[in-house]
């Protein structure tokens, strides 16, 4: 029997021991479970706020999400009007289907390789709006330009250089809407960035549609009208500012961290690592 | 050089080259292109994607001066504006007709497609107008889509 005090017990020191462990254990247990579930990403709160709420909790406002999409859509002006439009191009300038697919091939390699400068000319500044401003010029100019064209050489040349300003969509826009919005809204924003990419994709083949039926514009006067639209379109977007890198992420961490180190106390203070363009790309294929 | 006029000339000499090998030989320019659709030339036969069978005539009506010649190309592009069918090289002139009048009979299209359906043989007229030297006259081009029966 155990004793009223059970200070002395061996019994119940071992029962308490033993209880204790299985505390550990299942601590442990419910540790790792949390881990797993982070490390698929199965974290976060399960009650968010609105992506209206989040946007303006955020400071950073629609301006940027809206007008990056809508850079999404006029950059798509030039490839779907091509597109559609390339039996008429090919019967006015007297150009070969074959010439035709040389020319859009030159146009994708353009847009391929050139991602990755782009990407590295903005790796060490924040400068990713003055980037997309620029490219999105670009391509609205080259667009208007397309509508001028005489021969093949001029045509790829045209397309040449407006797959070299697309490729900013493709390696600037994204990372810089990640920096623009904070983690709780940051994968809408990116939805609605994407969504918008569809939407665009039925407005340009429509619009091609409009125009030629009601303006009866040749494919000269559509890609005119097009590039204009795009050039206003470039215009609202003269107020885009880059936020810098990690402002959500790595810079919040760093702050944080800082905040609660001691005085005096270097180790709690990470030393900020600026990996090179290739170190990335190396780490990201190894 | 500080590296940002560096990297400003080298933009700027690109743009500059990209816009120079659009205008250059032939030049960009507005004189003579067409920006709106000119609909005095247009195909009356056969109608758009319509199903014919061969032989069949292919007619045209044209508001514009009475000394016209007419250039129709089955099945590939015409030659650029300013061009005579000189531009072609002299053994590759299949599927190119030229004409006064405004109709073409046409006895046979090639077939497309092993099986020859139908819907395999869609075949594309376009018609430009050109001078009394056959040389083509501006961008008006009018154009047509059709099927041709198969007999089997």
């Amino acid at each position: 029997m155990t004793s009223a005090s059970g200070g002395s017990d061996p019994t119940i020191e071992k029962l308490r021991a033993a209880e204790h462990r299985v505390n550990e254990i299942e601590t442990s247990r419910q540790t790792l479970h949390q881990q797993g579930l982070a490390a698929m990403g199965m974290t976060g709160n399960e009650v968010t706020v609105s992506l209206r709420e989040g946007i303006r909790r955020s400071g950073t406002g629609w301006y940027p999400l809206v007008i990056l999409s809508v850079l999404l859509i006029v950059d798509g002006f030039q490839g779907t009007a091509f597109g559609i439009l390339s039996p008429d191009i090919s019967r006015t300038l007297g150009i070969t289907k074959a010439e035709l697919a040389g020319v859009v091939t030159l146009q994708v390699l353009a847009t391929t390789l050139l991602a990755l400068p782009i990407a590295a000319s903005v790796q060490r500044r924040a400068r990713r709006a003055a980037v997309s401003i620029a490219t999105a010029l670009g391509w609205s100019l080259f667009t208007v330009f397309t509508g001028f064209v005489t021969s093949v050489y001029a045509l790829g040349a045209v397309l040449v250089a407006d797959g070299a300003s697309t490729a900013s969509v493709s390696s600037i826009h994204q990372p810089f809407l990640m920096d623009l919005y904070p983690p709780s809204v940051r994968v809408r924003a990116l939805s609605v960035y994407n969504a918008v990419q569809q939407v665009g994709r039925i407005l340009s083949p429509l619009l091609v549609g409009a125009l030629t039926l009601w303006l009866a514009l040749t494919w000269r006067g559509i890609f005119v009208v097009m590039g204009l639209l795009s050039l206003a379109a470039t215009l609202f977007a003269l107020r885009l500012r880059d936020p810098g890198f990690g402002r959500w992420d790595t810079a919040k961490v760093r702050s944080l961290a800082d905040a609660e180190a001691a005085p005096g106390d270097t180790t709690r203070v990470a030393p900020n690592v600026q990996l090179s363009f290739f170190d990335i790309v190396k780490r990201l294929l190894m | 050089m500080p590296r940002r006029i560096r990297a400003g000339l080298v933009w700027g000499a690109l743009l500059v080259s990209v816009i120079l090998a659009a205008g250059c030989a032939p030049p960009l320019r507005a004189d003579g292109l067409l920006f709106v659709q000119d609909r005095r030339l247009l195909i009356t036969s056969p109608a758009d994607h319509a199903v014919v069978s061969t032989p069949t005539v292919i007619r045209w009506r044209f508001a514009g001066r009475t000394d016209t010649r007419f250039q129709v190309f089955v099945d590939r592009a015409p030659q650029p504006p300013g061009e005579t069918l000189d531009w072609f090289v002299r053994f590759d002139r299949t599927g190119i007709y030229e004409t006064t009048a405004t109709e073409l009979p046409l006895n046979r299209i090639a077939r497309f497609g092993r099986d020859g359906t139908t819907r395999e043989n869609l075949h594309e007229i376009t018609v430009v107008i050109a001078d009394t030297s056959g040389r083509r006259i501006g961008e008006t081009e009018a154009y047509v889509d059709f099927y041709v029966q198969v007999r089997r």
